[in-house]
Parts: C-alpha cells; sequence; structure tokens
C-alpha cells in the first residue's frame, strides 16, 4: 500500500495514521564532559560540555523541553547540596539564567558518604523578543553551604563509553502548536 | 525550497538531517510511518510548598496537575505520564512519599490507576534531606471507553511521621511563568508505533 492523503492526515504502508504535525521537531543530546567535577559554592559553575545548539527553532511559540541527570557523590563531611539552573542565549540576548531549582534542591545532612542520582526536568520558551536566532542551552550547577560535590562522578564498576560520562543532558524542540501548556507565559 | 511530495514509501521533506557528528546526513527526509507521539500536554502544579502531611496512608491530589487529554485518536494508544518535583521534609521522624496516578472518563469516573506507593522516596530520620522524585508512567486508553475524553491527576500518598513539602522553595531558586520547581507532562502514543515487551496490560 502506498502512502496515502485521507481527509484527516495520512496513512503510511503500515497501516498507521498520522493527523498531527509531529510534537517533537529535533533532538539533540549530549553528555557533560568532565568526569568527577567539582561544583563550587557562590557562583554557578557551567558543567563543561553541557551546551547544546538548538539552531533557528521552526516558529516563534515553540518550547523546548531540557532534561538532565547526572550520578552525584559528595567529598566533603558536612552537610550540603547542589542544584541545576538553565541558561538560554541566542545572539541578541546573551546568555541568561531562566529557570533554576535553587543550590540545594538536592541536599543532605551530613550523612557521610552519599551518592544519589540528580535530575531536572525543565520546559523552555522561544526567547520571545528574538524567536529568529539561533537559541542554545547551558546547565550549571551551584554547591549549598560548603560540602564539596562531584557530579558526573567516576564509580567503580562504570562503564563510560563513547563520550557518556555518567551523565546525559537533552534538548527537544517542541512543535507549539501540537504541544499545550498550562499556564505557561514565556520570557 | 523544494516542496513535499509523497513517494510510494512515505512522505518526503526537503529538510536536511544532521547528523550526531554535525555533519549533513541527506538533503532530505522521508517520513515512512506516523509519529509516534501524537499529543503532549505539560503543566507544572501551582502550589509552591504543598504540604505532604500526615500519618501512614494519607493522600491528597498535587494541585494543578489535572490535565485533560482529549478523546484518543485510537483506542489502543497509551500515555506516557511524567512528573518530577523538589521534595524535602520538614520535620523530623522517618517518612516518606510517593506519586499515585489517577485516570478518569465520564463514564468510568475518577479511577485510582497506579501509584509507585507510600515510601518510594522514604528517609529514616536523617535529617534535613532535599530529593529529586520522579515518577514516570504508561497508562493505556480506557478499554471500555476509548471513545470518551480522558483526564489525568497526580496524588500524593505518604508514609510514617515525618511530613514533607514538595514543589518547594529553596534559596537562589528561578521559579517563574508558573513554573513551581515540578513539571509534568503527558504524551498520548500512537498504540501502533510503541510495543511494550508485552507485560503491561490494559485496564
Amino acid at each position: 500500500m502506498a502512502t496515502t492523503l485521507t481527509g484527516t492526515g495520512l496513512t503510511y504502508p503500515d497501516g498507521s495514521d498520522s493527523t498531527d504535525a509531529c510534537p517533537i521537531h529535533k533532538y539533540r543530546v549530549t553528555s557533560g564532559s568532565s568526569v568527577d567535577q567539582g561544583l563550587q559554592t557562590g557562583t554557578w559553575d557551567f558543567i563543561n560540555g553541557c551546551e547544546i545548539n538548538m539552531g533557528v527553532p521552526k516558529a516563534a511559540n515553540n518550547w523546548y523541553r531540557i532534561e538532565y541527570y547526572t550520578c552525584t557523590d559528595d567529598q566533603g563531611s558536612t552537610n550540603g547540596g547542589c542544584g541545576y539552573a538553565v541558561y538560554r542565549h541566542t545572539p541578541s540576548s546573551g546568555w541568561n539564567r531562566i529557570l533554576d531549582q535553587g543550590w540545594h534542591s538536592q541536599y543532605e545532612n551530613n550523612l557521610g558518604d552519599f551518592y544519589t542520582n540528580n535530575t531536572g526536568l525543565y520546559y523552555v520558551p522561544v526567547h520571545p523578543s528574538y524567536p529568529t536566532e539561533a537559541h542554545s542551552f547551558r546547565l550549571y550547577g551551584r554547591r549549598h553551604p560548603d560540602c564539596a560535590w562531584r557530579v558526573n562522578c567516576s564509580i567503580g564498576a562504570d562503564n563510560r563509553v563513547g563520550g557518556w560520562q555518567n551523565n546525559l543532558m537533552e534538548v527537544y524542540e517542541m512543535n507549539g502548536d501540537v504541544v499545550d501548556f498550562n499556564d505557561r507565559t514565556t520570557y | 525550497m523544494p516542496e513535499s511530495k509523497l513517494t510510494g514509501t512515505g512522505v518526503q521533506f526537503p529538510s536536511i538531517i544532521y547528523n550526531q557528528y554535525g555533519g549533513q546526513t541527506v538533503a532530505t527526509q522521508e517520513q515512512k510511518k506516523a509519529n509516534a507521539i501524537v499529543k503532549i500536554r505539560v503543566g507544572s502544579a501551582t502550589t509552591v510548598n504543598q504540604a505532604v502531611n500526615g500519618g501512614s496512608g494519607s493522600n491528597g491530589y498535587i494541585d494543578g496537575t489535572e490535565t485533560n487529554m482529549g478523546v484518543p485518536s485510537a483506542p489502543n494508544n497509551w500515555y506516557r505520564l511524567y512528573f518530577q518535583t523538589i521534595a524535602d521534609d520538614t520535620t523530623g521522624g522517618s517518612g516518606g512519599w510517593g506519586i499515585r496516578v489517577y485516570r478518569y472518563t465520564p463514564s468510568a469516573g475518577w479511577q485510582y490507576i497506579l501509584s509507585q506507593g507510600e515510601h518510594a522516596s522514604y528517609e529514616n530520620d536523617i535529617g534535613d534531606w532535599y530529593r529529586a522524585t520522579n515518577g514516570i508512567f504508561w497508562v493505556p486508553v480506557h478499554p471500555s471507553y476509548p471513545t470518551e475524553e480522558h483526564r489525568f491527576r497526580f496524588y500524593w500518598t505518604k508514609h510514617s511521621s515525618a511530613n514533607m513539602r514538595i514543589n518547594s522553595s529553596i534559596d537562589q531558586d528561578l521559579r517563574r511563568a508558573n513554573w513551581q520547581n515540578n513539571q509534568f507532562e503527558i504524551w498520548e502514543v500512537n498504540g501502533d508505533r510503541i510495543h511494550s515487551t508485552g507485560l503491561l496490560t490494559t485496564y
């Protein structure tokens, strides 16, 4: 069976139907590059390698879905934690911190050696003033108060290959005509 | 720019595909099957520092998470639900919590359908502990009411004595545009394109 136009969409040779445009336009992925990267107190640290250029968005009303996880470990002997922020860049706006979990969104009270997965999920709009410019995104981390933390950990029996360093950053460009948002505004 | 066209095997789009190493793979792309994802709706629970309090088995609706996905496009479709929030224990004592999912159709009403359990994320009185709590759930179209609209909600349930908060406000956070340190999303997924390993059944 050939692909056919129907009154409501497309029918493909395998019999599957599409009646809407694809919700996801583009998907780019990377892995933070510095194994055992330490986070600082008082400053936002770029998580090395976690920058993705998504190019020019297809439409001004599109959004980006950004997800990050990393394996972390406290290296100090006091209470402490960390959190992750998303930065957005266009040539005209420069780099802006746009969403942030807070600097101890993942925190422990001097438990001794503590390993865990830290995660973040964010939906970010196309820049409302510069929708025709290329958009890039970065992840930053910051610790609080001063317990040493490492991200993208090397751990006994891990198997980090092909540039995957025990962490992953994903960015999707989402079709704003197909993806509905619940009371979200742009910025 | 060349136009899109129907081919014998699919639809050819004029867009260039770039490969993962930054090079150009092909000058056009051809879609040969329907989209795997039919619809996406997303939001953020509305109550900052929503209390997760009470004894074991206490539970409640996570404010602002109700999502109407409309009528599914096919009865064999599934929904992928994802909720993430920043949680914090607000008292001493041991305790934990977990995420529940409810589904609604007009004929079925609201049904409690999946739950992580009341201490899926738990600590044994370790002092102050913040963490991202995540849940991913795959839920079928209601087998008896596939032509009705489907809605979903997230609930919390907790265990033991320590009280908690979710959607937490935290120093140096940047909550804006109704993003309240949590994110949920619901994808309607094309049942012709997504296949489980055979272990998931409908309900």
